[in-house]
């Protein structure tokens, strides 16, 4: 059962610093494309991680890219050192990247979102122009179908 | 990237900006529904994070059922479980 609304809404009680970025952006700018995952721009910085790691301790993180999907663990995160996270969870897949292809860190990343409102939490996502430029960067097929519908909400928001 | 994500030839016009097209027009030429779009902006963010996991989760469903329905009849649908 994939709840990426809940995710996002976990790491910001529990004070993860974070950006969305992604296909869930990209989502929450209003496009119309499905995401399965929530992408995020994290400061990978132990006190962060330590954060991170104890606000999923109670959904199974794992590392999903290991053959034997070994739990993402309290030590782990306390040692630091790490520069992206690919977890699966209990309530679906969470990619924390130290970077952003196209924009840069978490620091960049951070400069170029916009909070917004989800039910009372305030999440950070990349701005319109930022994922514009991410997706750009990465240049996949599938990113240029994100592009194509980002610019065109961006052309129709300004009118 | 794998083969699966390779753009065809004649897509790739479309990452450019200086056709002489507005965004909304590229959009369209290349196929993408903007009253999707147009619904999606109507509703809050929570709406549409909320219409985001109930299509996927009945996506999965759906698969799984599918996958379900093959089992024991095809080796290629076992293999992609």
């Amino acid at each position: 059962m994939k709840e990426l609304t809940r995710i996002t809404k976990r790491l910001a009680e529990f004070r993860v610093e974070f950006v969305i970025a992604g296909g869930l952006g990209t989502l929450m700018h209003g496009s119309a494309l499905m995401t399965r995952d929530v992408d995020v721009a994290c400061r990978m910085e132990p006190d962060n991680l330590l954060r991170l790691f104890e606000a999923l301790e109670d959904l199974q993180p794992a590392h999903r890219m290991t053959p034997q999907r070994l739990p993402f663990t309290r030590a782990q995160a306390e040692q630091g050192g790490l520069n992206h996270l690919y977890l699966s969870t209990d309530w679906g897949q969470l990619d924390c990247l130290g970077e952003i292809k196209g924009i840069g860190g978490y620091a960049e990343c951070f400069a170029r979102s916009e909070a917004l409102d989800l039910d009372g939490c305030e999440i950070r996502v990349l701005t319109l122009d930022a994922l514009i430029e991410a997706k750009r960067a990465m240049g996949r097929p599938r990113d240029l179908h994100a592009v194509l519908e980002l610019e065109a909400i961006r052309e129709r928001l300004r009118g | 990237m794998d083969d699966s994500e390779t753009l065809p030839p004649e897509l790739e016009r479309f990452w450019r900006t200086d056709d002489g097209l507005t965004a909304v027009e590229r959009a369209v030429a290349y196929g993408i529904d903007l009253s999707l779009i147009d619904d999606n902006l109507r509703l809050t963010l929570s709406e549409r994070l909320a219409r985001n996991d109930s299509i996927v989760n009945e996506a999965e469903s759906l698969r799984s059922a599918y996958l379900k329905s093959r089992e024991g009849t095809d080796t290629h649908y076992q293999a992609a479980r």
